[in-house]
């Protein structure tokens, strides 16, 4: 196979025009804002229609992809080394990166809607769009990237734009140690993304993805070593590395996936990414960034071989259930949205490590959507929450309660009406209850489970069973925290009266939010009932996303189970998965009514100032205590390691660096001593001799008649005697 | 006693000698012109000598003739040239007339 052929360039076509045009616009609105933003006054609605527009532009993409079957591939030579063959660069879209657009512009456009209302008193109001926008183009980049340098580098540029966004409200110290902390931690998963890529490179001499498919499909096993055979301009190429660093490959670049989809052992800085605004979070760190991860793991499936994949269902599984649980009994409403998310992403995560490839995606695309609503609705609480803060502040009533607290909330469904129904909606989905997309993804993602533990088990992993018990476990729980956020913000008493006992009639001072709010709440609602991805509510296999997304076929040499064989025993076990995955979201929504449900108020409040909460409890607010444990034992223990390295330094490599100093001076003295009085010496020596020649032999010529006439003298007797001798 | 050819020579050689010696020793360019008189004479006599065996042409006297009217002479633009230099170098110490050297 010629790599040179497999990575030539290819034409630049009017749709790949369109699609750079999407790419640019967001950056040219960005600069627009960087650099004028405060000269012009509707910037908030440049940014707006821009993105509009943007999402007509990639609808009209994705229609031309998806109804006419085809490819947007452009790819051209980047960098020519001689000697070497050249790194490309592209542009390619297909079914699945199309609709991932759509998605992304999609709900970007909404939260930039969404944010002119709840942004509106902020004082770096136009930085706030800018930075979305950037935060677009990068997102935009990873998706439209054929390769995975170039995937690498959006990556990059949106874990930044993450950084910023989160640390947005800069004044504040823990927003600013939250950006810091997802700044790290997705750092630490990139290393894992650089490793990888570093192998790739040396084994494929390539990154174009589309290429590495044919690379991988032609690769073999021979006595335990990867093989690979190419020809590079004619000349033949054998590389052959052992087995293992094919999976230190596919885990290197799932430790990218790990850091930016917050799953276990990272999943730390999402909770913390709540302090940037709560648009942002809609958008970022719940419908699109995050899922950067997923996306990026569908997009290189084929290349992870049974043993990373295997790492990636437990790894998955572990952060759903974490999530599900630590978003029991968090306190503030943006965290349990934050927690769900590490447990939802948990579940893409496993089902791509089962196989699940199309249930996974299917559940990406209904998360983004449920999710974004979610938490747009509870910005929508949070805007009320600070405007009743506000209004209370100007009837003489100073106080600084935290707009967050679900404690203080209650029956907000009678002041918020419009927000309750879209909230009800939404978390409908999120719950997995029938009617609602998540319901049909979760579905899938679960019968998937099932069908892997049975293919393993076959294969004689009989323990595989342990992931479809964690991923019900997780549905139960998920129910259970929704149904819990549910009955306590917006069902019961209003509790806020009940702390501060002098703001009693504050509850009417609430006021429901504006129609730019309210747009973006109800389009995502829409998303969010089943009709919109598939006619049956109960199968999303005859959906269209279904029909349209392939799965594409493991091209690693070793294959643990074969795709058919999994895909029919998903077939069997979905009216399994159905009955169970309704039963255990009904428990987890009733053991919320009943926990929460009923008699709301006195529950709540007792419980908000339990003094002593039990160890079950306490592991799920402190998220099993991931943060006290990082904090105490892995960046102490990074600390130690760094103080013995510095210590070794000013010991060792210091004294080292010392001695070998000294040694130099004392050389050095030994050879100037040398060159003064040896070499100087030799040359001062026939300097001086030349000169004493030189005086003694000017004296001949001294200018006295006598004297020549003398020598003359002595020459012609010389010359007499010469001649007789 | 005979007077023989070698006395003459001999006393050529003496005054030879003696006006080599004050051509190098004098400081004076005077004597230095004496010295060369002197020089001149010793040949003189080496001629004279050598001419008793041609008695009838007697060259050697003639050449001596001639010796003495070119050293008259030549005494005579040497002692021009020692004026000049006098007035140049207001000295006449052949030991301080030493531009040559530059």
């Amino acid at each position: 196979m010629e790599l040179n052929h497999l990575i030539q360039s290819l034409p630049f076509s009017n749709l790949a025009a369109i699609a750079s045009l999407v790419f640019c616009l967001p950056i040219l609105v960005f600069l627009i804002l960087l650099f004028f933003g405060h000269l012009i006054k509707k910037s908030d609605w440049i940014a707006t229609i821009g993105m509009g527009l943007n999402f007509v532009l990639c609808a009209y993409l994705f229609s031309q992809i998806w109804f006419n079957n085809q490819v947007i591939h452009w790819r051209f030579d980047w960098i020519h080394l001689a000697g070497s063959q050249s790194i490309t660069l592209g542009l390619k879209l297909d079914k699945l990166s199309s609709l991932l657009l759509v998605s992304v512009t999609f709900i970007s456009t909404l939260v930039h809607l969404f944010s002119q209302d709840y942004m509106h008193d902020d004082k770096q109001y136009v930085r706030y769009f800018a930075y979305l926008n950037v935060f677009t183009t990068s997102m935009l980049g990873i998706v439209m990237a054929d390769n995975l340098l170039l995937i690498f580098v959006f990556w990059e540029l949106v874990g930044l734009t993450s950084y910023l966004l989160i640390g947005f409200w800069y004044q504040k110290d823990t927003a600013i140690r939250a950006s810091k902390k997802a700044f790290l931690l997705n750092k630490i998963g990139d290393i894992g993304f650089l490793a990888g890529l570093m192998i790739i490179w040396t084994m494929c001499g390539t990154f174009d993805l589309e290429a590495l498919y044919q690379l991988y499909t032609t690769s073999h096993i021979i006595d335990g070593n990867w093989v690979l055979t190419y020809t590079v301009s004619g000349l033949v190429v054998v590389k052959s590395i052992p087995m293992i660093w094919l999976t230190v490959l596919g885990l290197g670049i799932f430790a990218a996936c790990v850091g930016k989809s917050a799953q276990f052992p990272l999943q730390i800085w999402l909770p913390d990414a709540m302090e940037g605004p709560t648009p942002v979070s809609a958008l970022i760190h719940a419908a699109t960034m995050v899922a950067a991860g997923v996306y990026l793991l569908a997009r290189v499936f084929p290349l992870l071989d049974y043993h990373v994949l295997i790492v990636v269902a437990i790894t998955g599984a572990i952060s759903a259930l974490m999530g599900a649980y630590a978003a029991t009994s968090q306190y503030d409403i943006k965290k349990i949205l934050a927690y769900s998310t590490i447990s939802q992403l948990g579940y893409m995560v496993m089902a791509m490590g089962v196989g699940a490839f199309k249930a996974s995606l299917f559940h990406l695309f209904t998360h983004a959507f449920f999710k974004a609503g979610l938490f747009l609705s509870v910005g929508a609480v949070i805007h009320a929450m600070h405007h009743l803060q506000h209004t209370l502040e100007h009837k003489g009533l100073d106080l600084h309660f935290d707009p967050q607290n679900v404690h203080l909330m209650g029956g907000l469904r009678k002041a918020l009406p419009f927000t309750f129904v879209i909230y009800c909606v939404t978390a409908w989905a999120a719950m997995g209850l029938p009617l609602s997309t998540g319901f049909v993804s979760k579905d899938a993602i679960l019968a998937g489970t099932l069908a892997w533990a049975d293919a393993m088990s076959n294969q004689g992993y009989v323990w595989a069973y342990i992931i479809p018990f964690i991923a019900f476990f997780t549905a139960f729980f998920t129910a259970f925290y929704m149904g819990r956020q549910l009955f306590v913000v917006f069902f019961g008493e209003f509790k806020l009266p009940k702390v501060y006992t002098n703001a009693k009639d504050a509850f009417k001072y609430i006021h429901d939010i504006e129609w730019k709010m309210k747009i973006p709440l109800l389009l995502l609602a829409c998303m969010s009932i089943f009709i919109i991805f598939t006619p049956n509510p109960f199968d999303g296999e005859a959906g269209w996303l279904y029909q349209g997304i392939s799965s594409v076929p493991s091209a690693v040499p070793n294959v643990l189970i074969n795709s058919t064989e999994l895909s029919e025993l998903t077939h069997h076990y979905h009216w399994i998965a159905l009955g169970l995955s309704l039963l255990v979201a009904g428990a987890g929504v009733g053991a919320a009514y009943l926990k929460y449900g009923r008699n709301v108020a006195n529950n709540q409040i007792a419980s908000n100032y339990q003094s002593n909460p039990g160890l079950m409890k306490r592991l799920s607010i402190n998220n099993f205590y991931l943060d006290y444990l990082y904090k105490n034992y892995a960046t102490s223990l990074i600390i130690k390691v760094a103080d013995s390295i510095a210590q070794f330094d000013n010991k060792v490599i210091d004294k080292a660096i010392n001695g070998i100093g000294v040694f130099y001076v004392i050389v050095s003295h030994i050879v100037a001593w040398k060159d003064k009085y040896i070499v100087d010496g030799f040359v001062n020596t026939v300097v001086f001799s030349v000169s004493k020649i030189g005086t003694s032999s000017a004296k001949i010529q001294g200018g006295k008649v006598q004297l020549y006439f003398a020598w003359m003298l002595i020459g012609v007797m010389g010359l007499l005697i010469w001649f007789v001798w | 006693m005979k007077i023989t050819l070698e006395l003459f020579l001999l006393i050529g050689a003496i005054l030879f000698c003696l006006g080599l010696y004050i051509i190098i020793t004098k400081k004076n360019v005077i004597m230095v012109l004496m010295g060369i008189e002197l020089i001149l004479n010793a040949s003189n006599v080496n001629l004279l000598a050598f001419s008793k065996f041609d008695p009838f042409r007697i060259q050697g006297q003639m050449f001596s003739i001639f010796i003495i009217v070119i050293a008259a002479a030549e005494a005579a633009v040497a002692l021009a040239i020692v004026l000049r230099v006098y007035e140049l170098y207001k000295t006449v110490d052949l030991d301080k007339i030493n531009q040559l050297k530059d």
